[in-house]
């Protein structure tokens, strides 16, 4: 294991504290604590892309970036209006 | 070990431990107002810090790098943003 593997593997680790957020704070703090998630996970398969040398694997964590700004901000927009 | 490993150590290493002062700093916070800190700062220094690192070890021009930089600009650009919007959420539901 090179050291982007083993840090991806200790973020996902990490990932268990804001997991328990999710779990049992008020929907706002959920919301909170899911932005935290989705920049974690961002990170986390960029590091992997790295650790497996497949430059192509970039792809996923593209996506990811921006589709977590885009949820962010509708989950943000809806809870504001609506829940 | 040479000076290019060790630029990559310290880089990978401090994005690392800037995202675990976040997740417990999320946990560890009293309210929705003090997570986003939290939120906020995961978003930005560790992304930029990681797109960093790949750009020492693959080189500036590499297709991994460029992606990773453009990830780290993604998250720059629209974590505050989202911070922004999810802070106003919870002032209109606090004023509710």
């Amino acid at each position: 294991m090179n050291v982007w593997l083993v840090a991806a593997t200790v973020l996902l680790f990490a990932l268990v504290l804001p997991f328990s957020l999710l779990a049992r704070a008020p929907r706002i703090d959920a919301l909170v604590a899911l932005e935290l998630v989705s920049a974690v996970v961002t990170l986390v398969l960029l590091l992997l892309s790295e650790g497996f040398n497949r430059s192509i694997y970039t792809t996923v964590p593209l996506v990811l970036a921006g589709i977590s700004l885009v949820s962010g901000l509708v989950f943000a927009r809806f809870m504001e209006r609506r829940v | 070990m040479s000076a290019h490993e060790i630029a990559v150590h310290v880089l990978v290493w401090t994005a690392v431990a800037a995202e675990l002062v976040c997740c417990i700093g999320i946990v560890a916070a009293r309210d929705v107002f003090a997570r986003l800190h939290y939120s906020a700062a995961a978003s930005t220094l560790g992304p930029t810090l990681v797109a960093v690192a790949i750009a020492v070890e693959e080189g500036v021009r590499s297709i991994a790098a460029a992606a990773a930089l453009v990830v780290a600009v993604l998250l720059l650009l629209g974590g505050p943003a989202v911070t922004i919007a999810t802070a106003r959420a919870a002032r209109a539901r606090l004023e509710r």
